[in-house]
């Protein structure tokens, strides 16, 4: 399948410091991708790179097989909408002023002004001054403005900023139901994990500037690597009885064992109660995606 | 034409036309009631009305147009400052150059129209002052050809710093200073007050005070086209300038 978003060695140095390391990113049409990384990680830079917004220090942007120039960025920017780091707007305009301003700008009839704005809910406060929407109302209009062309594809910088629990289900619920319903591809960076494990088909992780996942959901998930918790009366009497499994001591006093069958466990538990040492809970814990994330982009890293 | 059009439209509710005009009928209250006090006074300024009247505005356009330019300008690029709308503009296909363009031809368009007013009412308080000779059409229409001249050289520069800052009051200190030049210029050496271009106003005055005989009397002076040209060509140089490095600049 022809690719949405294909970057090739992509990278930005500001001052000497790379903020974006060679990033080779794959983003397929029809997908809805999950762009994450801690603050500061990189992302938005990327996205500005991908508009055109910001120049490469080197490395390729490719959009819809089509290589980013100065030159062929207008053409290309005709097939995306995007919103980038917070809501532009004109305060002292209404909702429905500024949408005649895109409308204008890129020629669109009316009836994709409309359409956009009551997708994201705004037609009710479309001639209110924008100056008096609250940050989420800003927000969603500045979704409606990246949608107003109905483009190819959809680059979101963290578009549920600012909204409230009921405004980030919508915005989940809505740019979930895109690809299907306009065969739109979407781009959405976040940095919070979750919102992205409901919404995206795919995932791309940056940490420092640089790469440290791409792949699908799934893929994302599988490195979800299992292990059995066990609490014991005696820990340390225990760890030495069953050394052969190399268990780990918890730092909530249990013993903890990676990669064992279940066959395996009821070895252990066996081998614990005929030695008389009672197990008072035996327990699987998976990783969750949040774990993963951090020991992708190192533990330290503030979300 | 497109972005010139959308430049009017964000200005809906801004005010900004009544603002640059409301600057320049002060301007023309000053310049009419001098030229009347003048009038009343007798001498050479009632024997020549016109020609006093037209170094007023030439006069107090060194002092009014740079101020009333900064304030336009600003105005106009301020909207633009405040939504952040730099990157939404650039992703919606409109050229950071062609932007830098029609925010250009706005402010010309707004002050020109602001001034045309002006001089309508300056032709205009003559007629009703019976100020005797014919009415200079050529020196007036000389003296506002020569302002918007002057104008392209001022706004190319307040156009640089309001589109570079976001604070406008960095843009207003500037036209503030542009003002002062303007208006003391004309007491500076020619050799000084020709560096800067807001002194170039009252190369528009067409007269000047020469004595006579012991007496004070205003001596046609024609108007220095070639100096003007001179400051067409630096504030077009300037506004290319200023209009490249934006184009270039990363949002």
């Amino acid at each position: 399948m022809e690719k949405a978003i294909a970057t090739k060695g992509l990278s930005k140095e500001y001052s000497g410091v790379f903020r974006v390391k060679d990033l080779d990113l794959q983003i397929r049409q029809g997908e809805v991708y999950g762009f994450l990384g801690p603050n500061g990680a990189g992302k938005s830079t990327t996205m500005k790179m991908i508009l055109g917004l910001v120049r490469p220090t080197r490395g390729s942007v490719e959009l819809f097989g089509q290589r980013l120039t100065e030159k062929s960025r207008i053409d290309i920017l005709r097939q995306t909408g995007s919103l980038i780091e917070s809501p532009a707007y004109y305060g002292h305009l209404t909702g429905m002023e500024n949408m005649r301003i895109i409308q204008k700008l890129m020629d669109l009839p009316e009836k994709n002004i409309r359409k956009a704005l009551s997708i994201v809910r705004l037609d009710n406060q479309r001639n209110k001054k924008v100056k008096y929407y609250s940050l989420g109302m800003k927000q969603r209009l500045g979704i409606a403005m990246a949608l107003a062309r109905f483009p190819k594809l959809l680059v979101l910088d963290e578009p549920t900023n600012g909204l409230d629990p009921a405004g980030i289900e919508e915005i989940r619920e809505l740019i979930c139901s895109l690809p299907a319903q306009y065969g739109m591809t979407v781009m959405i960076s976040s940095h919070i994990l979750s919102e992205i494990d409901r919404m995206a088909t795919a995932a791309g992780i940056i940490n420092k500037g640089e790469l440290v996942f791409q792949g699908s959901m799934e893929e994302l998930r599988a490195k979800s690597s299992h292990s059995i918790v066990m609490r014991v009366r005696s820990r340390e009497k225990a760890a030495g009885l069953l050394s052969d499994y190399s268990p780990k001591m918890t730092p909530e006093g249990e013993l903890a064992f990676e990669h064992v069958s279940d066959d395996a466990v009821a070895r252990i538990n066996s081998r614990l109660v005929e030695n008389g040492i009672p197990v008072f809970r035996i327990e699987e814990r998976r990783k969750s995606l949040e774990e993963i994330f951090l020991d992708l982009t190192g533990k330290a890293a503030a979300l | 034409m497109q972005y010139l059009g959308l430049e009017f439209y964000k200005l809906k509710r801004r005010h900004v036309f009544l603002t640059v005009l409301a600057l320049f009928l002060a301007e023309t209250f000053f310049i009419l009631y001098s030229a009347y006090r003048s009038a009343a006074r007798g001498g050479t300024a009632a024997d020549l009305p016109w020609e006093n009247l037209l170094m007023q505005i030439a006069l107090l356009n060194g002092l009014f147009c740079p101020f009333t330019l900064a304030v336009a300008a600003s105005r106009v690029c301020d909207v633009e400052h405040k939504g952040d709308t730099w990157k939404l503009l650039s992703c919606c296909s409109e050229r950071m150059s062609s932007l830098y363009s029609a925010k250009f031809a706005c402010c010309m368009i707004l002050t020109a129209a602001a001034q045309a007013i002006q001089y309508f009412l300056y032709a205009g308080y003559g007629f009703a002052a019976k100020y005797p000779g014919a009415f200079p059409a050529e020196k007036f229409l000389a003296s506002y050809a020569g302002t918007m001249l002057i104008n392209v050289g001022v706004l190319a520069v307040q156009e640089f710093f309001s589109m570079a800052v976001a604070n406008q009051s960095a843009a207003l200190v500037a036209g503030l200073f542009g003002s002062f030049l303007g208006f003391a210029g004309a007491l500076f050496p020619d050799s000084v007050r020709r560096i800067f271009i807001w002194g170039y106003y009252t190369e528009l005055a067409q007269a000047r005070t020469v004595e006579i005989n012991g007496k004070w009397t205003l001596a046609p002076v024609a108007v220095n086209w070639e100096f003007l040209a001179g400051v067409l060509i630096a504030g077009l140089l300037i506004y290319g300038i200023g209009k490249h490095r934006f184009a270039q600049k990363e949002l």
